[in-house]
Order: C-alpha cells, then structure tokens, then sequence
C-alpha cells in the first residue's frame, strides 16, 4: 500500500514550484511520480482504459494550469488530484448512467509472463480481475471509496477530502463497499486459488 | 469459511493482488502529458538581480556606468587644468571680472550655448 510521507507531499509542492519557475525537469519528475497513479485509479473506476488516460491527461493539465497559482501548505498535490480524478471520474459516469454506451471492460492485469513465477503471476491477474469486475458491479461512490482506500491507499480524512463528504461517510461507503465485494468474491475462491492458501 | 474470514484476509489478498498489478503507463500518454507541460509551463522567473543585472544592460552596460562614475568622481575632485571649475565659480557667483573667466564664458556661450552675462 502506497502512502505518501510528509516529506514527499513536501516533494511534491516543491516540484510544482520548481516546474512554475520555468524547471522541464520538474515536469517529468512530477508525471513519473503522479500520473501512473491517477491512471490506476481511473481504470479502476471507469473500467474502460481510454476514457481513463483522457481522464489523467486531463487531471495533469489542470495541475500545470495550476502552478502558477498553487499555494503550498493550503492542499496536498496529490490529493487535489485525486479529487480532480474522482471529479472527472463522476462527471464520465454519469453520463454513462444517462444512457450513452458504457465503456467496456479492460483487463487491467497485464498478460502472463512466461517467466519463472509466471504461475504466480497469473493467479494474481486472475485475482486482480475477478477484483475488476466486482468492483464495476458496485455504486459508483462506493467503488471511489473503495479503490481509495484499500488500492491506491489514501486515509479515510484525505478520502472524504477527495470525495466531499464526512470521514464516517467514508467509512460507510467502504464497510458497504467491502461487504458486497465480499459477498461476489468469496464464491469464486476456489478457481481462484484460495484452496491452495489454505482458504 | 465463514464470510468474516473472508472480509478480513480473502479480500486484502485480492486488494493485494490488484496493487501489485498496476496497470502500465502507456508512453505515448506520458509524452502527451509531457508536452501539456511544455505548451504551460510559465515563462522562468529570474531572480531580482538577474533581472536588475538585465535591465542596466548586462556586463557591459554595467561597465560602462562604473566607468563614468569613477570618471566623474575624479574629475570633480581634480579638475584638468583646461577645465573651467563651473561648479566651484557657479556657487561662489564668480562669473566674471577677470580676463579668465571672460574666456571661460565665451566657451560656454560657444559650446552650449549659454549667456552667462546675461544673468
């Protein structure tokens, strides 16, 4: 689980700095750390990889619309962009429930290696996968809160930040969240290898 | 298995599979970012002397004003002696009287063309 310490949130507000002052390099240090993150989440959520890179394109552009302007201390940078997503993330969703196509399912496991450990590998995918669509089978708040909190690893204070609501909403929309996923999850253990965990 | 125990330790262990399977940056996403960057990226700032540095012309505008203040500063301390002292006859109302000062007003009147008579 990725939980960013106070000394790189600092890193981040100094690399937007330096990428306002005119530093290329800063730019580049700033996507290498941030983008492939927002686009986690945002494949996560939409489950459709276009519309989740135009989603994190978008998000980075809004932060380099930003810098000039950005006021350290008063936002973390990634969490300002977590909500940017999750915004963006809403705003695509909704529309989809109001009838346009929805976006198909991407796998988001990348494809088995055939390498030593390949098996291993394979039965992650396969987790991470059956995780995919039970996650799309949930309300769109719920899936937010809970690919925030048990994915990319947020606390529930920066996740009701990111989603606009209290700290025990986020709780509620995780319990709520976890207990579905639970419930899809738990009858599929067998072909998913829990039976040579020992589950 | 009771569902409890699947809540806490079958669930973190998709959780866990899914973090350890993110999804791959694609480059051509990341050079399209890139270049966002670039098209936005502010005009650098340099810092207040650079700028001063700048305006005042560089090393050889700034050259050029030591010069002719070290300049002035010498010839108003020492004088040439072919040099009316203007500064010295203006306060002390000296302005004529004497063969000397009468030249050193035809200069003036010739050379920039003041009437120093006149006043």
């Amino acid at each position: 689980m990725q939980i960013l310490s106070d000394d790189q949130r600092d890193a981040d507000a100094e690399l937007l700095q330096r990428y306002a002052n005119g530093d290329a390099t800063a730019a580049r240090l700033l996507t290498t750390r941030l983008a492939p993150r927002l686009l986690g989440h945002a494949l996560r959520v939409l489950g459709d990889r276009a519309e989740a890179e135009d989603v994190a394109q978008e998000a980075m552009l809004r932060l380099w619309r930003q810098a000039p302007d950005w006021r350290s201390g008063e936002a973390k940078v990634s969490t300002w962009l977590y909500r940017v997503v999750a915004n963006l993330c809403t705003d695509r969703l909704r529309r989809r429930n109001s009838g346009a196509v929805p976006g198909g399912l991407d796998a988001v496991a990348e494809p088995a290696d055939p390498t030593p450990g390949a098996a291993e590998k394979m039965q992650q995918a396969a987790r991470a996968d059956a995780l995919q669509k039970a996650l799309e089978s949930l309300p769109d708040r719920q899936r937010q809160a809970v690919v925030l909190r048990h994915i990319d690893g947020l606390t529930n204070p920066e996740i009701a930040e990111i989603l606009d609501v209290g700290v025990e909403a986020v709780e509620s929309l995780t319990a709520r969240g976890k207990r579905a996923l639970a419930a899809q999850l738990s009858g599929q253990r067998d072909a998913l290898g829990y039976e040579d965990d020992g589950f | 298995m009771k569902m409890t125990d699947f809540d806490q330790d079958g669930l973190e262990d998709f959780f866990a599979a899914a973090r350890a399977t993110p999804p791959p940056m694609p480059a051509d996403l990341q050079a399209r970012i890139l270049a966002d960057a670039a098209a936005h990226m502010p005009a650098a700032r340099p810092a207040w002397h650079r700028v001063l540095w700048q305006l005042l012309g560089g090393s050889a505008g700034v050259g050029g004003l030591v010069t002719a203040a070290v300049v002035g500063v010498w010839i108003g301390v020492a004088p040439p002696a072919n040099l009316p002292d203007l500064a010295g006859q203006v306060v002390a109302g000296q302005m004529g009287g004497t063969a000397e000062s009468e030249a050193e007003t035809e200069l003036l009147t010739s050379v920039y063309g003041w009437d120093m008579e006149e006043s």
